[in-house]
């Protein structure tokens, strides 16, 4: 299940457009750097990252195919270090090839929520005649639990990965406007973008060129927790059964069917499950460490 | 400054506590004492009257309160009066059937030949709208004869008629209640339990039929629960809050064998779980093709992978169902990986890749992982596509899919109706989601159905099963055991093969 | 604010227009259809056609969804398409489990989140600030569905504290305190670690504050300083949490009632969009949408009450 981040990434100034844009990058990655926590989850993402791109080389057996003499071992068997589940597949294996898949499910999905949010943000921000229109919209996707949603989608669509993906990613979307066009109403009436309509510079490349990449900050926290939920997310719909097909190493199917074992086999279960905790966990830390460290009224210390 | 923070650490713990509800434990919910039994259900109840239902939660609840004019011997199998006192045929269209008398609604009012005419004549009405209409369908008259002879009339003589009346469905109505309410929410049958409340979605409470002609049940309560999640309830089984569940799956059993509360009893059902093939379009066409999958599933595997909630045979129709014939058990292919590999080159299927739907429900996609497993042994991949069961129901009628994994309870335990609504050419576009029509197959499920002759049934259905398992629309995968598992003092629970039970007999120790 | 109360109640109704259209539109999109459902696997041609004739599916869309709309707009939700009962009265049995699931939910919530955040708030940068923020983000990284199935092993089958399942009583009994208590924090959980955290940032905020700096210049003790400015300002976080994750919280109980088998409107909703129950999913849908422009609203009311500084247009 998830969170409406939207509230937490609400703190985040909008700041005015510094020239010295990779200065700040610098400055922001050590205050992040800094904050024990938030390494932790860089720490975290970043052997994800490696389990994922590297899947094939740190691992020996394949995800998908059964062998049903060496099935349910616990952790530590022997060729299975972190066992075997009901149809005698390597757990490592699957653990790692499902790092890959809930990365690249968390990244599409938030990538597609924030074109989609961002889009419906700036319009809103900028045009105050499409502000009410697009409000409402947003207001109507917010006024449906995001799993529901998920359900009626995935009713119409079918059971896949990618509806969960499409799922998922309009759910975000309703949220992440509201961060976007909060920015652009506070940037929109500023000195330099005045400036820029008087010397007759087009909507578009306002919008674009200067107004989003100020609000890169809130969108950046946004996507960093959003990544977060989009994990979660999966896991809740593979456990209505909406999610992942068989035998997709997906970690919140993996959970799923190895509750049943949870007397017997209870690694097939816990594993999967602290897979999840400690990624999502890792977003979340991130996220907020990357919150503290845009924000400049935010002296922690 | 520490010390002034310990008030509220403090504060922060009692709250917390006191929200977790930390209070000393109450004793098991005995419930032993009160003779109340409570079943609980993975589904809910859709409603209670036996001609607008057709789900099996409501079949559980419907057979408690209705009963029909006959049953069939939950250990035999063999068909009995139970409504019915007799019945004899003059010719085989007419069905003349003697009804008990003296046994009267939970309403008071007589049960009698007016009432079994107008339950059926109700049922067969198309504008009642029965989803389960087809079952009475070759009737073509009820005549009552006299107060407690009624007349059944069939255009062409219906084979299955005793297995069809046999069913949940056609069970007997108070026909006053139904015209004067809704027995879908109150109703009025002449079955050992009456209906007492409905919470819908949470708890059906039944109680016991005074008044019951065959004796009186030793249970004074009945309660349905709805417990969506199995491992719920079956820590609710475990915690003695429930006395029976019945929808388990294979992994439960473990968990369940090694608790000292709770008795597990598994027998032979007639549910069959297949492998179909769409035979219209798509690889499934190719007889090569559907032979080389027959040859490369390892049903011993399945079966095993099942634990123990399922049992082998290479038949369509299974050995629980009328129609069996062990005979049919050599007919069928055997598991043979080099065979298997060769009909796929023959096929041209080697290398390329086929799509299994399957719902995601029961066994299903544990059965279609393992399927898929095995097919890759013989070199050919096959993708899984689980879908929900509305999804894949409307595409198992529409015939839209390479290959599916389905199953067919079989309420009737009669192979002709396993073969007729599953594989007859009639039912393409509803119940014959394969598309099966195959000439000498429709000829053979034709005449079990247009004939009451028992033994030349047998034949025929055995025939038929022969035929159909060498054409192979379907590979038989396994047969379902049924399984039921309660608290160690439930006593008298008598389930039969299709998974019906009655808790007439039952009592708590 | 009585010109605010009006002009959303107002905008409810498009609102409400809008969502039954999309959802009407992407049930009938779905494949399958009630009578499909009501016919099971067994249903014949036949069966399926006078079943179909019998709920009017035959007619057009447009006449089905005027048909539907012309009935809301009278009050009455229609009948289920599965069970023939009223969707009101379904929908009315269902409602107050899931009523008492949120609110024990948000009480688990507010009591476990306000604690934890003015912990690591009074407690910055230390072992406990560490521990009650990493504890908070635990709680919204398990996912609930698990949460909840080794809550019932541990505390429900091995050690037996409290029931297993479902809701018999009313919650303020002892017995219904239990038997909300575990879904409650299966639920509750997740919106504690976002109210911790606002919590925190809320009161690190005050703190800085300058009246706080002049009460305590002012010699008065710490612990009601922070007592009296920390919880009004604490209030503000706790409010917004419950307001914008009400949504949340009611996609939150569908799993936690299919869990805890709990009567309520999310397991109708699963189970009315499985059955492709239009009328009973447009129902509960509908109710949760208006739930959640009303619980906003009242959010919006208690903003203005807390915090004088906000004013509505």
């Amino acid at each position: 299940m998830a969170m409406d981040t939207a509230v937490s990434t609400g703190g985040v100034p909008v700041e005015a457009p510094s020239p010295e844009q990779p200065k700040r990058l610098a400055s922001t990655w050590k205050r992040v750097i800094k904050n024990r926590l938030a390494l932790v989850g860089l720490i975290i993402i970043g052997m994800q990252v490696i389990m994922a791109v590297f899947a094939p080389l740190i691992t020996t057996y394949d995800p998908a195919v059964l062998d049903l003499s060496v099935k349910e071992l616990p952790p530590g068997s022997k060729g299975h270090w972190l066992g075997t589940d009901e149809y005698g597949r390597d757990m490592w294996s699957r653990i790692v090839y499902g790092a890959r898949i809930s990365l690249v499910m968390g990244i599409s999905s938030v990538a597609l929520g924030l074109i989609g949010g961002v889009a419906l943000g700036l319009l809103a921000g900028y045009y105050r005649w499409l502000d009410g229109l697009l409000m409402r919209v947003v207001d109507l996707m917010f006024a449906f639990p995001g799993i529901l949603l998920a359900m009626l989608i995935i009713a119409m669509l079918g059971t896949s990965l990618v509806n969960v993906v499409i799922a998922i990613s309009i759910w975000s979307i309703p949220s992440c406007a509201r961060i976007v066009r909060g920015s652009v109403l506070s940037l929109k009436n500023r000195e330099f973008v005045m400036a820029l309509r008087s010397i007759g510079a087009s909507d578009i490349r306002i919008m674009l060129k200067h107004i989003l990449p100020n609000c890169t900050a809130p969108i950046i926290v946004f996507g960093t927790m959003r990544m977060a939920t989009a994990i979660l997310s999966t896991s809740a719909l593979s456990f209505l059964g909406l999610g992942a097909q068989p035998p997709t190493p997906e970690w919140g199917a993996m959970i799923a069917a190895g509750r049943d074992f949870m007397w017997t086999s209870p690694h097939m279960t816990v594993i999967p499950g602290i897979a999840i905790m400690l990624v999502v966990f890792a977003f979340n830390v991130l996220g907020d460490g990357l919150r503290d460290a845009l924000d400049p009224n935010m002296e922690t210390r | 400054m520490k010390r002034k923070w310990q008030g509220w650490v403090a504060l922060f713990l009692a709250l917390s506590l006191v929200t977790a509800g930390c209070t000393p434990p109450p004793p098991n919910a005995g419930s032993a004492g009160n003779q109340t039994f409570v079943y609980a259900s993975t589904a809910d109840v859709v409603g209670l009257s036996p001609i607008k239902t057709n789900d099996s939660a409501s079949a559980r609840a419907i057979d408690q309160i209705y009963e029909t004019l006959f049953v069939r011997d939950p250990e035999t199998m063999d068909i009995k009066p139970k409504l019915a006192r007799s019945y004899e045929n003059p010719d085989p269209n007419t069905w003349v059937i003697h009804l008990r008398k003296g046994i009267q609604f939970h309403d008071g009012i007589p049960f009698n030949a007016e009432a079994v005419k107008y339950t059926f004549d109700k049922f067969r009405d198309p504008k009642t709208a029965a989803p389960r209409a087809s079952l009475l369908k070759p009737i073509d008259k009820v005549e009552v004869k006299d107060p407690y002879t009624v007349v059944i009339r069939t255009k062409k003589p219906y084979g299955p008629m005793l297995a069809a009346l046999a069913h949940s469905n056609a069970s007997i109505v108070s026909p006053i209640a139904d015209k004067k309410g809704d027995l879908m929410k109150k109703p009025v049958g002449t079955g050992p339990f009456k209906f007492k409340k409905w919470v819908q979605g949470d708890k059906l409470t039944l109680e016991v039929n005074e008044n019951y002609w065959d004796g009186k049940p030793q249970l004074k309560e009945v309660e349905f629960r709805v417990v969506p999640e199995v491992s719920t309830a079956i820590s609710l089984l475990e915690t003695g809050e429930v006395h029976l569940i019945d929808t388990l799956r294979p992994e439960n059993l473990d968990r369940l064998k090694n608790s000292n509360k709770v008795n597990v009893k598994t027998k032979e059902g007639t549910p069959v779980t297949y492998l179909g093939f769409n035979m219209k379009k798509g690889p499934g066409k190719d007889s090569d093709f559907r032979r080389a999958v027959a040859h490369a599933i390892n049903q011993e595997e399945l079966v095993d992978a099942l634990k123990g909630v399922a049992h082998p045979s290479k038949g369509i129709i299974g050995p629980k169902v009328f129609g069996y014939n062990p005979e049919i058990e050599k007919a069928g292919y055997d598991y043979d990986v080099k065979k298997a590999k060769d009909l796929f080159n023959k096929a041209g299927m080697d290398g390329k890749s086929v799509t299994i739907m399957t719902a995601n429900t029961k066994n299903y996609p544990k059965l279609a992982e393992l399927v898929q497993g095995q097919l890759a042994k013989a070199g050919l991949k096959a993708d899984i596509q689980t879908l929900e069961f509305g999804a894949y129901l409307d595409r198992n009628r529409k015939g839209d899919f390479e290959m599916v994994i389905g199953g067919w309870t079989n309420s009737t335990a009669d192979g002709s109706e396993l073969l007729y609504p599953q594989l007859h050419s009639d039912n393409i576009g509803a119940t014959n989601g394969t598309q099966t029509s195959i000439p000498e197959a429709d000829k053979r499920i034709n005449q079990s159905r247009t004939t009451t002759d028992k033994e030349k049934r047998l034949k025929v259905l055995h025939e038929a099963n022969k035929l159909l398992v060498k054409e192979a629309p379907w590979v038989p995968l396994c047969h379902d055991f049924i399984v039921t598992a309660t608290t160690k003092n439930v006593q008298g629970l008598e389930v039969d093969a299709t998974g019906q039970w009655t808790l007439k007999n039952v009592s708590l120790k | 604010m009585a010109n605010l109360i009006v002009r959303r109640l107002l905008q409810l109704i498009p609102l409400l227009l809008g969502i039954s259209f999309i959802v009407f539109i992407s049930l009938h999109l779905a494949p399958g259809d009630p009578a499909s459902m009501i016919g099971g696997p067994t249903a014949t041609k036949e069966d399926l056609a006078s079943i179909r004739e019998d709920l009017g599916l035959n007619d057009s869309l447009f006449t089905q969804y005027l048909r539907y709309i012309g009935g809301v707009l009278q009050g009455d939700l229609g009948y289920s398409y599965q069970t023939q009962q009223s969707v009101t009265e379904a929908i009315m049995i269902r409602f107050p489990n899931t009523f008492n699931l949120s609110v024990a939910s948000i009480i688990v919530a507010t009591v476990i989140g306000v604690g934890a955040g003015i912990i690591s708030a009074i407690k910055q940068n230390t072992s406990l600030d560490v521990l009650s923020t990493v504890g908070a983000l635990a709680g919204i990284s398990i996912p609930n569905f698990w949460l909840g199935s080794m809550l019932i092993l541990l505390f429900a089958v091995y050690w037996q504290w409290f029931p297993v399942a479902g809701i018999t009583s009313p919650p303020w009994t002892m017995q219904g305190i239990k038997e909300l208590a575990l879904p409650a924090i299966t639920l509750g959980t997740g919106s504690a670690a976002l109210i911790a955290r606002m919590t925190r940032s809320a009161v690190l905020e005050v703190i800085r504050q300058d009246y706080i700096r002049t009460a305590r210049a002012k010699g008065v003790r710490e612990k009601n300083v922070i007592l009296l400015h920390c919880m009004r300002n604490a209030m503000i976080p706790v409010i917004t949490v419950i307001g914008l994750n009400f949504g949340f919280l009611l996609g939150g109980t569908i799993i936690t009632e299919q869990v805890f088998a709990i009567n309520g409107v999310g397991r109708l909703l699963i189970q009315a969009i499985a059955a492709r129950d239009y009328t009973m999913v447009q129902g509960a849908v509908l109710l949760i949408a208006t739930l959640f422009v009303l619980v906003n609203l009242l959010v919006d009311i208690l903003y203005a009450l807390v915090d004088p500084r906000i004013r509505y247009e």
